[in-house]
C-alpha cells in the first residue's frame, strides 16, 4: 500500500518536474521586445558590411530577447557611403547570438546584413554581401502606425516589420 | 585596347558628302569600318524597339554600345558591343548581360551587377538616346553620324571616376507608366500674374556651379509683412551669394555684388513696389535661405529674422524704415545650415521665442561629393542621406530682449532630423503651441509642448512621422489648418515626385491618420514636387483649400525620367468638403507657367479679403499672383482679423481664433506667420464665410485672456486688440 503511494507520488513528482521543465524551456524561448536603455545597450553604433563600416540608426533599430540571455538585434544602417548596387539590397544589420528561425527557416548564430525587397522578401546576407536566406514577408494591412523598422510580440515569437511587411522570428 | 579611328569627314559613302581624292581601297575600308560601327549602333536602337519596357536607354561611345538595364518583371538583356584593335587585329567583342528581375541602373559608381558591364557603362558619354515606352527611338541617318574622330581616338576617359561618390535623389523612370493624373475640376476663382506691373525687378541668383552644391538648389525665401505699418503688405526676398567653382571650404559665400543682395520691397499706395533695400539696411550677409517676420520686441514694428548657410541674422525694425542688425547682441546667430524659422511664445510669457530648423551638417568640402550618373550633364544634386542631420535650435527670449539657447534642455535638439519646413499649431487644443518640422527623407518631427518649457517628439506615436506604409519621405514645405472644420488642426506636407504630398487628419487624441489618398491628394500630386504650401480659402467658402509652389529639385530629372518635369506650375487644390480636386488649369494662365518654385508667402496684398500668393523662384524673378476672387457673382463674404497683443506678444502669435458664423459653423485659426517653406506669411487671418455672416469671434490669447466679439462687420478687416478686453 505504502509502496503504491510512493509510486504514485514519484510519478506525480516526475510529471510536475517534467511540466515545470517544459514551462521553463518555453519561457526561455519566449520573445520580449526591448525598449529604452535595454535597447540602446545592445545596438552597435556602427556595423561592418561588404568592405566598410557605417553608422547605425538607433531610431530605426529594434531588438528582442528570447528567454534571459538570447538576443536578436536588427537595425538600419546609414548606407549613403555604399555603391548603388549594395544599397539596393542592404538596409541594415541583423545579429543573433543564438540559433533562430525566420518564418521557419533556420538562421545560425552570427552577424548579417539584411534587406526587405519590393517583391515581398526579407533577404539575409553574409558580411560579403552574399544572400544566405530569403523568406517571403507578410503584409499587415491592419498595422496602425507602421515604421521603417520595428518589432512586435506575436505569441512567443517576434514580428520584424519594415513598414507593413513582416517576417516572424522565433527561438530555435 | 586601341580603338579604331574612322575618318568621318571623308567617308566616300554613296550619297554622302566627302570622299574625294582618297584611294578607292581606303574609302572602301573606311566604309566597312564605319558600317560596323553604325551596325552596332543600330543594333542598340533595334533592341530598344523590341523591348517591352525593361531596356530603357542606349549609349554609344568609343566603339562601345551599351544598353542600360533596368529592373522589372521582365527578362532584361544588355548588349555591349566593343569594336577595337588588339594585337594588330580588329576585334569585335559582344558581351551579353542577362538580368532577371534585377534592378540595375547607371547611377552611382558601380551600378551594374556585372563588372564588365559596369566598367563599360562608366565610360559612356556624350550620345544618349532615351525612349519612352511605346515610342520608336530616333535612328540616326548614317550620313548624319553623331561621331567624330575624337570619339574613336585613344584617349583617357573624359569622365574619370570621381574620388567621392554620393547618392542622388532617385531619378530613374519607373518600370510602369505612372497612372493618369486625377481629372481637373473647375476653379471657382482665378489668379492673375501681376509681377510685371508690380515694379519688382528682383531676380534671385543661386550661383550655380559645376560641382552642384546642394545649397544652390534649396533657396529662396520670401516674407509678406507690413514693416512700416501703413496697412499694405511689403515683400522681402532672400538671395544667394557668389560661390566659386569649386568653392574652397575655408571661404564664405560672398554677397557683396548687388545681384546677390536680399531685397526689401515697399508697397506703395497704388499697389506697385519700390526697392528700399539699401535704405533699410537689409542687403544681408552670406547665403540666405529663409525668413521669419514678427515683432519680437513688442515695439509695434515687425522685425526680420533671416536664416542661411553659415549663420543667421536678426534685424530689428527701428520704426523709421531702417533695420539694425542685432544678431550678436541678441545671440541668435547660430551656425551651420538653417532653413525655415518660426516665431512663437512657447512658454506664454508675452515675449516671442524663436525656433530655427537646421538641415544637414554640410560644408563645401563634404558637399563636393559627386552624385548622379558619371557622365557630363548628368551630375545631380546630392541626396540628404549623404550628410548627417543637423540639430534644430530653440531660443528663449529673456526680459532684456536677448535670447537664451534652450535647444538641449527643451528637448528639441535632436540630431536625426533634416529640417526644411516648420509649422506651428496647437494640435491637441491644450492652449500650448506645438511645432511640426518637415524633415527631408527621414522621420518627421512633431514637438508636443508639455507646458513646462520642454517638448517631446511624438511623431512616431502620433502617426505623422512616416507615410501610411511606414516609409520616410522628403518633407519640404508644411501647412497647418483645420481643413475639415472639426475643431482640430490638420497637417499637409510637400514632398518629392513619386512620394505624393502627405495629408494627415487630426484624430483629436494627438494622433493623425494619413488621408492623402482618401482625400484625393495622392493621385493629384504623384508626379509633382512641392515646396512652399499653405491652406488658403481661395474662394472664401469656409473650407481651406491648398496652394503649392512646385519644381523638382534635380535640374537633370528630365534626362533620366520621361514622366517628370524640372520646372512645374503651381498647384491649386480645391477643398470640396469631401476631398480635394485639382482646379489649377482653370484658375488662370499663371497655373500653366512652369517655375522653379521654392518658398511661397501667402496673404492679402491689396486688402480685398482674397488670399494672394508670392512665389520665390530658385533662379529667377518671383511670381506675384493676385486673387481675382470668385468668377461669378455674388462674391462670398469674408472677415479679416488683425490681432494686437498687449499682455500677450504684440503679434498675437499663438492666439486661437474661433469664428462661428450665422449658420452655426465653426472655424478655428491659430495666429502665426510660419509654415510654407523658407517663408513668412501675412500675420492677419482671413475667414471665408460663404453666404453667411458672423455670429461670434472668440480669441483665446496666449496670456489666457479670452475675448469675444459678437458684432463684426463683413468683408473688412477687424482689429482685435487684447488691451481692450475689460
Amino acid at each position: 500500500m505504502i509502496r503504491g503511494k510512493r509510486i504514485v507520488l514519484t510519478t506525480l513528482a516526475s510529471l510536475l518536474l517534467s511540466f515545470s521543465a517544459a514551462l521553463v524551456a518555453r519561457a526561455q524561448d519566449r520573445g520580449v521586445v526591448l525598449a529604452g536603455a535595454e535597447l540602446t545597450r545592445v545596438v552597435p553604433s556602427s556595423f561592418y558590411f561588404q568592405g566598410q563600416s557605417a553608422p547605425t540608426q538607433i531610431r530605426n533599430s529594434a531588438a528582442a530577447r528570447f528567454g534571459t540571455s538570447r538576443y536578436v538585434i536588427v537595425g538600419m544602417v546609414d548606407t549613403s557611403g555604399y555603391a548603388a548596387d549594395v544599397r539596393a539590397k542592404y538596409e541594415g544589420f541583423f545579429i543573433t547570438d543564438s540559433p533562430i528561425t525566420l518564418n521557419g527557416s533556420e538562421l545560425a548564430v552570427g552577424a548579417y546584413g539584411f534587406g526587405f525587397s519590393n517583391d515581398g522578401k526579407l533577404n539575409i546576407l553574409n558580411l560579403a554581401g552574399k544572400e544566405l536566406l530569403s523568406v517571403s514577408t507578410t503584409n499587415d494591412k491592419s498595422m496602425k502606425r507602421p515604421r521603417p523598422l520595428m518589432m512586435t510580440k506575436a505569441g512567443d515569437a517576434i514580428r520584424l516589420y519594415s513598414g507593413r511587411e513582416y517576417a516572424v522570428i522565433a527561438a530555435k | 585596347m586601341r580603338l579604331l579611328r574612322p575618318n568621318n569627314s571623308r567617308t566616300g559613302i554613296p550619297g554622302c558628302a566627302g570622299g574625294t581624292g582618297v584611294p578607292g581601297w581606303v574609302v572602301f575600308a573606311q566604309w566597312i569600318r564605319k558600317a560596323i560601327f553604325h551596325l552596332s549602333f543600330l543594333i542598340c536602337h533595334f533592341s530598344l524597339q523590341q523591348d517591352g519596357g525593361g531596356l530603357r536607354t542606349a549609349s554609344f561611345r568609343k566603339g562601345t554600345c551599351a544598353l542600360d538595364v533596368h529592373g522589372g518583371r521582365y527578362l532584361n538583356a544588355a548588349y555591349v558591343l566593343q569594336i577595337g584593335r588588339q594585337a594588330g587585329r580588329s576585334v569585335l567583342r559582344v558581351f551579353l548581360l542577362l538580368a532577371i528581375g534585377s534592378s540595375v541602373g547607371t547611377a552611382g559608381v558601380s551600378p551594374a551587377s556585372s563588372d564588365k558591364f559596369t566598367h563599360l557603362t562608366a565610360k559612356l558619354l556624350a550620345v544618349r538616346h532615351s525612349t519612352k515606352a511605346g515610342e520608336t527611338p530616333a535612328v540616326p541617318v548614317i550620313c548624319a553620324s553623331p561621331f567624330t574622330d575624337n570619339d574613336f581616338a585613344q584617349q583617357p576617359s573624359p569622365s574619370p571616376t570621381p574620388a567621392r561618390i554620393g547618392k542622388s535623389y532617385n531619378s530613374e523612370a519607373p518600370n510602369k507608366k505612372p497612372p493618369p493624373p486625377a481629372p481637373q475640376g473647375q476653379s471657382p476663382v482665378t489668379y492673375s500674374d501681376i509681377t510685371a506691373s508690380t515694379g519688382i525687378s528682383f531676380k534671385r541668383a543661386p550661383s550655380f556651379t559645376s560641382i552642384k552644391y546642394l545649397l544652390e538648389a534649396m533657396g529662396g525665401g520670401v516674407a509678406m509683412f507690413d514693416y512700416d505699418n501703413d496697412g499694405l503688405m511689403d515683400l522681402f526676398f532672400t538671395n544667394g551669394a557668389a560661390l566659386k567653382d569649386p568653392m574652397p571650404k575655408s571661404e564664405a559665400p560672398d554677397k557683396r555684388d548687388p545681384k546677390f543682395w536680399n531685397r526689401l520691397y515697399h508697397q506703395k499706395a497704388d499697389g506697385t513696389f519700390e526697392d528700399v533695400t539699401e535704405t533699410a539696411g537689409l542687403k544681408g550677409s552670406g547665403f540666405s535661405m529663409g525668413v521669419a517676420a514678427a515683432d519680437y520686441d513688442n515695439d509695434r514694428f515687425t522685425d526680420l529674422f533671416v536664416t542661411g548657410y553659415g549663420g543667421n541674422y536678426l534685424y530689428r525694425n527701428n520704426g523709421d524704415g531702417t533695420f539694425t542688425d542685432v544678431t550678436k547682441k541678441t545671440g541668435v546667430g547660430g551656425s551651420g545650415w538653417s532653413t525655415s524659422a518660426a516665431w512663437l511664445d512657447y512658454d506664454r510669457d508675452g515675449r516671442l521665442d524663436l525656433f530655427v530648423g537646421r538641415y544637414v551638417e554640410w560644408d563645401f568640402d563634404a558637399g563636393s561629393v559627386y552624385c548622379g550618373e558619371i557622365r557630363p550633364g548628368y551630375r545631380a544634386y546630392c541626396h540628404p542621406d549623404n550628410f548627417k542631420g543637423a540639430t534644430n535650435l530653440l531660443y528663449h527670449q529673456r526680459a532684456d530682449g536677448s535670447f537664451d539657447d534652450v535647444s538641449a534642455r527643451s528637448g528639441i535638439e535632436e540630431p536625426g532630423g533634416k529640417a526644411l519646413g516648420v509649422g506651428l499649431g496647437d494640435f491637441d487644443n491644450d492652449g500650448l503651441i506645438d511645432i511640426f518640422v518637415a524633415n527631408d527623407s527621414v522621420r518627421q518631427s512633431l514637438y508636443h509642448n508639455k507646458g513646462d518649457g520642454t517638448f517631446e517628439d511624438i511623431a512616431i506615436s502620433s502617426g505623422a512621422g512616416y507615410d501610411e506604409n511606414g516609409k520616410t519621405y522628403a518633407g519640404m514645405g508644411i501647412a497647418t489648418a483645420d481643413y475639415d472644420n472639426d475643431g482640430y488642426l490638420d497637417l499637409f506636407i510637400t514632398t518629392l515626385s513619386n512620394e505624393t504630398y502627405p495629408l494627415y487628419h487630426n484624430d483629436r487624441d494627438l494622433s493623425f491618420t494619413y488621408t492623402t489618398n482618401s482625400a484625393g491628394v495622392g493621385q493629384i500630386t504623384l508626379l509633382y514636387s512641392g515646396w512652399g504650401a499653405h491652406f488658403i480659402d481661395a474662394d472664401n467658402d469656409g473650407l481651406r483649400d491648398l496652394f503649392v509652389a512646385q519644381s523638382h529639385v534635380l535640374d537633370t530629372i528630365e534626362k533620366t525620367n520621361p514622366y517628370l518635369k524640372y520646372k512645374q506650375p503651381p498647384l491649386l487644390m480645391l477643398n470640396t468638403g469631401k476631398g480635394f480636386v485639382n482646379v489649377s488649369t482653370s484658375a488662370g494662365p499663371a497655373f500653366s507657367n512652369a517655375l522653379t518654385g521654392r518658398g511661397a508667402a501667402f496673404g492679402d496684398l491689396n486688402n480685398d479679403g482674397q488670399a494672394d500668393v508670392v512665389i520665390a523662384s530658385l533662379d529667377g524673378p518671383p511670381v506675384v499672383l493676385r486673387s481675382n476672387g470668385l468668377k461669378a457673382a455674388p462674391k462670398n463674404h469674408w472677415l479679416g482679423l488683425s490681432l494686437i497683443g498687449s499682455k500677450s506678444n504684440r503679434s498675437g502669435i499663438g492666439a486661437r481664433v474661433t469664428v462661428t458664423d450665422s449658420l452655426g459653423r465653426k472655424q478655428i485659426f491659430d495666429a502665426n506667420t510660419s509654415g510654407s517653406y523658407l517663408a513668412s506669411n501675412d500675420p492677419r487671418i482671413i475667414v471665408g464665410l460663404g453666404a453667411a455672416s458672423v455670429q461670434k469671434v472668440e480669441v483665446k490669447w496666449p496670456s489666457g485672456v479670452v475675448q469675444v466679439i459678437t458684432e463684426a462687420q463683413l468683408d473688412r478687416y477687424l482689429v482685435v486688440d487684447e488691451a481692450t478686453v475689460r
